[in-house]
């Protein structure tokens, strides 16, 4: 995709002059990017150096001279080695995991189900797409808020519907295996807005011309899907993608409202995890940045490989 | 793509009305309850007693004006500052090939990798270093940069044609034009859209304001729905009117970019 | 020249001498529960502005859930306010809390509630002030006895009494679940202390006093009261049900909670409800909570924040801050309290007589520092894990032992 349109780009400014006025503009794309990484540098990435310089040592959050323990101890690599020997780790891990394998795809498909329901312009649809997006207006401690009042087990509307239907209480957030499915499905609905409304914009980037010539062909609306809308959705497909995996295998604010990370630690993700480690355990601050050493190593792998599969692609 | 009213496609429609009207429809009626309605049992949706005394009460509170006044200010600033970063990283990272450019673009997706939660003290001491504690200006400015912004723009921007650039590059057109006048208005879908996403992104934002902010004449409005979770009890009436008051803005705004963007991806539909 | 320069410089000599004392802007962390509390507290602090006019306040509202956080913060930056509320004193900001003793002598803090005043003790410090007190302890729906037509527990009743007596009143009264019980170690605790049970030896050196077979046994009768008479599921950890509001919309007969409930019942019940008395296991315990002030040493009104913590935690003070706000003041010889009414009255003596009637380790327990090292959470955590299954009550009572060996070690 990006990489033929610059092979493009080189090739056609093959005069001398387009050569010259395009050495003159070299520096355009570094002006470009620098309010960005010069903020993004200040308060995300120079903290995450720190974090990752923090994970070679033992040492406390808040480093506090009375407090021995909290004085930083240099233990190398000891802190990454010791992670996989940590039951609740690697367990969060796999589990963490587990749910990015299941509500990425699942988000996808209902996004792009979304989309392709609600993307004619119609007012009809204009009012049904701001109902739908309606979770993304929220912040996830509401959202939070929202579902678990309507699936408490005693008191909730869910199961009180149910128990008109003569259907005994489920307990929907009390089971571990529900309460995975809850998350799953709270997590989705959340993010689904935002998603249908990113391949809205990219459905409608694909000329109309395309599809009246297909139906001229007579091509069936499966093969008009899969040959034309699917790969001329490619580059919103990847954003989607990439935010869902970034985004669920970080998912904590709406386990928090929701569970807990309950019942008992059936839905403790990666990131309460690391958070528990940091903020609960006396003096293991350097093993939490490890934890999240090891958490941002596995999502740049993923990122650079969805990137290189497009890539390969276009 | 051609509209199809089949059964099937009504039989969706009704699925997605369920599932995404219940909870706000279910919000905005506890909202109208009185407090000892809101915990009944059996719980019912429609109030049994119609009231309006949450959303006086919310109102009526010291400051209230000033929370939604703040929210404001931090939101339309930070969201235009965050486009406009976006857009000219996106272009950058789309139509230019120069050194770094994989090794800064994965530096900026970097950035979302980190969960806030883990590095907040880090970035509670960056903040302190550049003076932007007790400010708006620290919530406008701490989180503008948006790695997802700039990915987006990105993705858009790469679907632009590249013979519309080079022409103008021929014919000697500056650099700023090119992505003022050719650039921004073929990516207007994307900008509209993503103007939203921040303007959202920042009403809803929790954690910069808990992390920035100490006095309440500076509270934004989730700052002021956070206050409601109380030690031993929360605080529903309030909870749930000030969630329904800070829902309506986004509404607006909403609804406003539909129309914008029905236009704009109309032309956009029609180039080429 | 000179005679200009002259009468300048007198002048401003004479301005310096005349303005008054620079006012002190005092920053107080504070946490409120409702809008009602924020406004009592701005016109308590109003009037000590008017007894002290160099004084003003800059209250900063942080929720509750917020604090640990925002103590992280003072000690990660330096940046702190001058006086804060809390309930209890991390690790990390204890070198930044000024010592009562120091200011108003080793013997002051004897004045105030002893379990309570304990936990401010650091070796030979006290690094915070004690502000109120609460009790834990149950409360009744007299109105769903009433209906039932059975007559109230008595002082003295054994939860074996209780239980069967709490579920005949549902089942009469038509009220939905006999008990409800506030989902928080510091309240399960409170059932391991009424059956001889508790977690630190109560003098120093400090140790694990844990009888681990004993814990274990108590542990399985109070899962069972959960699966028998609590809503079900409520102890699995991550139930949405808030036993408060469905005690206070009577879906409950009896509620397991403590003396800081009084205030908002008063309020805001719609039935006639009662305090205590609390059934007893083998021994008859509460256990103590409440507020502390810390002053912290970075400020730069040192002065008048220590005055301001002195005069709020003085005796006559001291009732007037119960009074208004329905808790048990932290200061022994606060004169009584007349509470906003009769009911409220008696509840609030009943949960003090309570307190004073509890075991010894009731009180050394949470005194002792190192139960903030991570010792709460594993209570917590050994009751949802038994309830939802995913842990057995040997292994979960071990874990508790082994936190609470770990935060020894900690900090030594």
């Amino acid at each position: 995709m990006s990489g033929g349109d610059r092979m493009q780009l080189n090739a056609r400014g093959g005069s001398a002059a387009g050569l010259m006025r395009l050495a003159g503009r070299t520096s355009w794309p570094y002006f470009l990017l620098l309010p960005t990484v010069a903020l993004l540098f200040a308060f995300t990435l120079y903290p995450l150096l720190q974090g990752l310089w923090m994970s070679l040592f033992r040492r406390g959050l808040v480093v506090v001279p009375q407090v021995p323990d909290s004085i930083p101890v240099f233990v190398g690599l000891d802190n990454y080695l010791q992670l996989f020997a940590d039951k609740d780790f690697v367990v969060s891990l796999l589990r963490t995991v587990l749910f990015v394998a299941v509500a990425v795809p699942l988000q996808l498909a209902a996004a792009l189900g979304l989309a392709l329901l609600l993307a004619p312009q119609t007012r009809f649809n204009a009012v049904i797409r701001t109902i739908v997006f309606f979770p993304s207006m929220i912040s996830g401690l509401i959202i939070g808020v929202i579902w678990a009042w309507l699936f408490a087990r005693n008191s909730g509307l869910v199961n009180y519907g149910l128990s008109l239907l003569g259907i005994p209480a489920v307990p929907w957030l009390e089971q571990d295996q529900l309460a995975q499915i809850a998350i799953v499905v709270a997590w989705v609905w959340g993010g689904a807005g935002f998603n249908m409304m990113i391949l809205i914009a990219g459905l409608t980037a694909i000329p109309k011309d395309l599809y009246e010539a297909a139906a001229i062909d007579g091509t069936s609306p499966w093969r008009t899907f899969t040959r034309i809308t699917l790969p001329l959705l490619e580059p919103s497909i990847v954003v989607v993608a990439v935010l869902g995996v970034l985004g669920a295998f970080q998912v904590y604010e709406i386990v928090v409202s929701l569970t807990t990370g309950g019942p008992g630690r059936a839905t403790v993700f990666l990131v309460q995890n690391i958070y528990e480690t940091a903020f609960k355990k006396p003096n293991q601050a350097g093993l939490a940045a490890a934890q999240s050493g090891v958490l941002f190593v596995i999502l740049m792998v993923l990122t650079i490989l969805q990137l290189r599969v497009v890539r390969r692609r276009g | 793509m051609t509209l199809f009213r089949s059964p099937g496609r009504i039989a969706a429609i009704v699925v997605v009305l369920v599932l995404f009207v219940l909870p706000p429809l279910w919000l905005l009626l506890s909202a109208l309850k009185p407090q000892s309605e809101i915990f009944q049992w059996p719980p019912s949706l429609w109030p049994e007693h119609f009231t309006l005394e949450n959303f006086q009460k919310t109102i009526s509170r010291a400051n209230f004006g000033i929370y939604f006044l703040n929210s404001a200010i931090v939101s339309v600033s930070s969201a235009l500052l965050s486009v406009a970063m976006s857009v000219m990283a996106g272009y950058a990272l789309a139509k230019f090939r120069f050194k770094g450019d994989t090794v800064i673009f994965l530096l900026i997706m970097s950035a979302v990798m980190v969960p806030l939660q883990i590095v907040l003290i880090p970035v509670f001491l960056v903040l302190r270093d550049l003076g932007l504690l007790n400010t708006l200006w620290g919530l406008i400015i701490a989180p503008a940069a948006t790695p997802t912004g700039v990915f987006l723009m990105r993705q858009y921007i790469t679907s632009i044609p590249d013979n519309l650039i080079e022409a103008a590059r021929i014919e000697g057109t500056p650099e700023w034009r090119i992505l003022l006048r050719i650039i921004v208005p073929l990516a207007l879908p994307a900008i509209g859209t993503l103007l939203a996403f921040n303007l959202v992104w920042r009403w809803n934002d929790y954690l910069w304001p808990f992390l920035i902010i100490n006095q309440q004449e500076q509270w934004t409005v989730q700052l002021a729905i956070a206050n409601s979770i109380g030690r031993f009890s929360i605080n529903w009436p309030r909870l749930l009117s000030m969630t329904v008051l800070s829902i309506l803005p986004m509404l607006v705004i909403f609804i406003a970019l539909q129309k914008t963007l029905m236009n704009g991806l109309m032309a956009g539909a029609t180039k080429e | 020249m000179n005679f200009i320069r002259n009468t300048a410089m007198a002048l401003v000599a004479a301005t310096a001498l005349a303005t008054p004392v620079v006012a002190s802007e005092l920053q107080l962390g504070w946490y409120v529960d409702s809008d009602e509390q924020e406004q009592k507290l701005r016109t308590l602090l109003a009037e000590y502005t008017k007894l002290h006019p160099e004084t003003t306040f800059d209250l900063q509202i942080t929720p509750y859930d917020g604090m640990s956080e925002k103590f992280r913060q003072y000690a990660a930056s330096g940046i702190m306010p001058d006086v804060s509320l809390t309930s209890s004193m991390e690790p990390v900001v204890r070198p930044f809390l000024v010592d009562w003793a120091k200011v108003n002598g080793k013997d002051w803090i004897d004045q105030f509630v002893k379990g309570w005043a304990d936990g401010a003790r650091l070796g030979d410090q006290v690094i915070a002030a004690p502000l109120d007190v609460t009790a834990v302890g149950i409360f009744y729906n007299v109105d769903a006895f009433n209906k039932a037509g059975i007559p109230l527990p008595q002082a003295g009743a054994s939860w074996d009494d209780v239980l069967p007596v709490l579920k005949q009143v549902s089942e009469k009264s038509g009220i939905r679940f006999p008990l409800v019980w506030d989902v928080s170690a510091h309240r399960y605790l409170t059932y391991q202390f009424q059956y001889g049970n508790h977690i630190y030896s109560e003098d120093a050196p400090v140790k694990v006093a844990m009888d681990d077979a004993n814990w274990v046994k108590v542990l399985k009768q109070f899962v069972k009261i959960t699966e028998d008479y609590m809503p079900p599921g409520l102890w699995s950890g991550s139930s949405s049900d808030k036993p408060y509001d469905m005690f206070l919309n009577q879906q409950a007969v009896a509620y397991m909670s403590g003396s800081w409930q009084i205030g908002s019942f008063n309020d805001s019940a719609t039935f006639k409800w009662q305090a205590g008395p609390t059934p007893k296991g083998t021994v008859s315990s509460s256990n103590v909570g409440g507020n502390y002030l810390v002053a912290f040493n970075t400020s730069k009104h040192l002065d008048e924040a220590e005055a301001f913590v002195t005069w709020i935690t003085s005796p006559d003070v001291q009732a007037e801050y119960a009074r208004t706000f329905g808790l048990l003041p932290a200061n022994k010889l606060a004169p009584a309290v007349a509470y906003s009414s009769p009911d409220a009255s008696a509840a609030v003596k009943g949960f003090q007589q309570d307190l004073e009637n509890s075991p010894r380790y009731a009180a050394t327990d949470q005194a002792w520092p190192e139960m903030q090292a991570g010792v709460w959470d594993a209570v917590k955590a050994s009751v949802t894990s038994v309830v939802s299954g995913q842990m057995t009550p040997e292994d979960a009572v071990a874990s508790v032992h082994k936190a609470a060996e770990a935060a020894i070690a900690a900090s030594h």
